[in-house]
């Protein structure tokens, strides 16, 4: 479940990335993001991936900094088919992974 | 058609001869720079790890996974270098060179001469 | 070099991938296999293929070990070495192991192993000769058939070329993070770059790592001198020194009896109480001299060397041990083997171990091909002999080795299993299928041949699985049904392999025509004017 929470921070971290870029963005909203909106997505994506990367180091050093490679790795993966492939789906792909984000976060908070 | 093929063998080694004398200069600068980044990185690492691992205040067994580890990371880098430089005597004098003082350091510290 | 270090770089990049492209890719298509290695055994010997997985593995190793001793001293009391291996996650069967005796020519001497059921405690069916994933690995750190050394140093360099491929890669993608998520598709050339730099950049983490740490497990090889020169008597001073050896019992003469194992066991579980015990060696069993090995599984640690207490046998005092702590020098070495081989990894480590592995495999594969398209741009229709050697080379690797996979497999099936040599033939069959891609890729190199080998691919994949339910008592079906994943899991991949082939048929068809069209129309040359 902890990686769980880590992995969806980290493909959340990734798609921030992908929609502070101008073409990306153009893509899904169909207009420019303002240099207000660009710079609050580069802060989400930064702090979502470095508390990916916390997370996973927390749990066990060594083999945590390998699994959050990894789970970049994955995130890269299936953001580039959604953008590249999927465009309509994005905005719904965005939300369901907000949604796992707070699910995953939930469940360990209560247990 | 064996007369043809024979032909076209024929016309393809004499366009490379008259190449050659073209390209021969720009190939054997190639190979000579392959050649000290290969063998000269090979030997630049080889005789700095093994100094560094008899020179390094810790332990024997230390010193040498230390050495070792590190050794994939100081080969690249000057194998980066003998590209990065532009000038190919420049790379040829300083590798040989400080080969030798890592060579010449070592030996004396182990009394081989 | 050339004007600018960018250039160099650019430069060093093509050379360097050039030289050993499908050497790396070999190496690379191996090694993502061996991260199976011990499904690929399981799926090997069918023997073993109903064997539940325990209920409380690590429970049931203690009464293990008691009988495993009981069974050896009964059987092999004077043997020079024993050797108990306990089930693991992925390998579920127990094995009591004992030497015969060493020849005089022979290096090691020759074990005789029976292998148990341990639910039951019942010896299994007899296994069939097989190199299982044990030949992939091999073919990933030696290349199989070249002789020890010359396999090792050829893959060492292969991969310091890998590994500056990457590094003069990362320098020369100057747009690598603009670009990071960006793949046109259908624009020729442009299509592969990008699916060239993706696959790269995806993983690159992975590959710089695996890449570094893969020539850090060959490095007392390549680089032997800094051993050579701190110890006196070289290499084996080092190895002496770096692993626990008994230097007190060791040199004690006559036989004696060796206490019950009840004792040793009760000093291990103090010191680590909860110690998943992987095997317990025994040399010299019954001398005075003799050593009792336990080693433990590291779990998630980043160990190479597995962590171990060496006993007296005779009066169980503990005589040696592996660090507690590691040094930093030590962690690091130990950290960057581990890293390679991935033994500590769970499942989904795995995977992700495996994902980068395929990336890599379309980096190199997705490399070699748009060189290759590169060259017949620039050659503008007459094919010289380099360009012919490059797309040959690019159709018989490529497309070969998941032929040869296929058939190295289907091989394990038909073969007899009496036969004698049938893990060398298995290992023919692979060779074998990859000669025929060569002689494939030897005749013609067109967009046909690619598709003929796609369609073959389809079809040997198909097989598989096919010839799986033919040959054994389990299927698909009933792998899925008695829970048996990593069956289940193996045939399923090759049914999605088979599917990815069928598709790749299907676009090269498509290729082909569209080809074809753009031939077939007449050109039009503009009239130019003389005036």
């Amino acid at each position: 479940m902890i990686y769980l929470l880590s992995f969806s921070l980290c493909l959340f971290s990734f798609n921030c990335f992908a929609l502070a870029k101008f073409n990306h963005f153009k893509d899904v909203f169909k207009k420019r993001p303002t240099e207000l909106q660009h710079k609050q997505l580069l802060a989400l994506a930064w702090i979502s991936i470095l508390l990916s990367l916390a997370i996973c180091v927390e749990t066990q050093s060594g083999y945590g900094a390998l699994l959050f490679c990894g789970f970049m790795s994955l995130s890269v993966l299936i953001i580039t088919i959604f953008y590249n492939l999927l465009t309509r789906l994005v905005k719904v792909f965005s939300v369901l992974n907000a949604v796992l984000i707070t699910v995953s976060g939930l469940f360990l908070a209560l247990n | 058609m064996r007369a043809a093929s024979f032909n076209a063998l024929l016309t393809k080694l004499s366009s490379f001869s008259l190449l050659n004398k073209r390209l021969s200069r720009y190939q054997l600068l190639v190979f000579l720079r392959f050649f000290i980044a290969i063998v000269g990185g090979y030997v630049f690492t080889s005789t700095l790890i093994a100094l560094l691992s008899v020179v390094l205040p810790m332990a024997k067994q230390d010193a040498v996974l230390l050495c070792v580890s590190l050794s994939i990371l100081i080969y690249a880098v000057v194998f980066i270098c003998a590209f990065w430089v532009k000038s190919l005597t420049t790379v040829w004098i300083s590798i040989l060179l400080s080969s030798g003082v890592f060579l010449a350091i070592l030996a004396s510290l182990k009394d081989w001469v | 070099m050339k004007d600018s270090f960018f250039r160099s770089m650019t430069w060093l990049h093509t050379w360097v991938g050039l030289l050993t492209c499908w050497i790396i890719y070999t190496i690379f298509f191996a090694g993502t296999a061996s991260f199976f290695r011990d499904e690929i055994n399981l799926w090997n010997q069918p023997a073993i293929h109903n064997v539940q997985a325990q209920t409380d593995r690590v429970a049931a190793q203690r009464l293990q070990i008691i009988k495993g001793f009981d069974y050896l001293n009964q059987h092999a009391a004077n043997s020079p070495s024993w050797r108990i291996t306990l089930p693991e996650e992925r390998i579920p069967y127990l094995v009591y192991g004992y030497a015969k005796p060493k020849e005089p020519e022979q290096r090691r001497s020759q074990f005789v192993n029976t292998q148990l059921n341990p639910n039951t405690m019942q010896a299994l069916p007899p296994f069939v000769e097989t190199k299982g994933g044990n030949f992939f690995y091999r073919l990933h750190y030696q290349l199989y058939y070249l002789d020890a050394i010359t396999g090792r140093w050829v893959v060492c360099f292969a991969s310091f070329f890998m590994l500056l491929a990457i590094i003069s890669g990362v320098v020369i993608h100057k747009r690598i993070f603009k670009d990071m998520f960006s793949f046109r598709r259908n624009k020729g050339v442009r299509s592969w770059l990008d699916a060239h730099n993706l696959s790269s950049v995806l993983a690159l983490p992975f590959h710089l790592m695996i890449t570094y740490t893969g020539i850090i497990t060959l490095i007392f090889m390549l680089f032997p001198y800094p051993a050579l020169t701190t110890y006196d008597n070289g290499i084996r001073g080092f190895f002496n020194d770096v692993s626990p050896s008994n230097n007190v019992t060791n040199k004690a003469l006559g036989s004696a009896a060796m206490l019950p194992i009840n004792t040793i066991l009760d000093q291990v579980y103090t010191k680590w109480p909860d110690a998943d015990i992987r095997s317990v060696r025994v040399s010299e069993p019954n001398m005075a001299a003799s050593t009792v090995t336990v080693l433990v599984d590291p779990g998630k640690a980043l160990r190479d060397q597995t962590p171990r207490l060496l006993f007296s046998g005779a009066t169980g005092e503990l005589v040696a041990q592996s660090d507690d702590e590691l040094t930093n020098s030590k962690a690091l070495y130990e950290s960057l083997n581990a890293m390679h081989t991935g033994r500590f990894a769970t499942p989904l480590l795995r995977w992700l171990y495996v994902l980068g592995g395929i990336a890599g495999c379309v980096m190199i594969a997705t490399g070699c091909i748009m060189w290759a398209k590169r060259i017949r741009e620039r050659s503008k229709g007459k094919a010289s002999f380099g360009l012919q050697l490059v797309e040959g080379l690019n159709l018989a690797t490529i497309m070969g080795l998941p032929l040869a996979t296929c058939s190295f497999f289907i091989a394990n099936r038909l073969l007899s299993p009496t036969l004698s040599g049938r893990d060398d033939k298995e290992v023919t069959a692979f060779f074998l299928a990859w000669l025929v891609a060569g002689v494939i890729a030897l005749i013609k190199r067109d967009k046909l041949q690619w598709r003929i080998m796609a369609a073959i691919n389809a079809l040997a994949c198909l097989s598989v699985p096919l010839v799986n339910a033919l040959t054994t008592n389990g299927n698909i079906v009933s792998y899925l049904m008695h829970k048996q994943w990593a069956l289940f899991i193996f045939d399923a991949l090759f049914l999605l392999f088979s599917i990815l082939f069928l598709v790749q048929t299907e676009k090269l068809r498509t290729a082909e025509n569209a080809q074809r069209k753009t031939k077939s129309k007449p050109v039009v040359k503009p009239v130019r004017s003389k005036l």
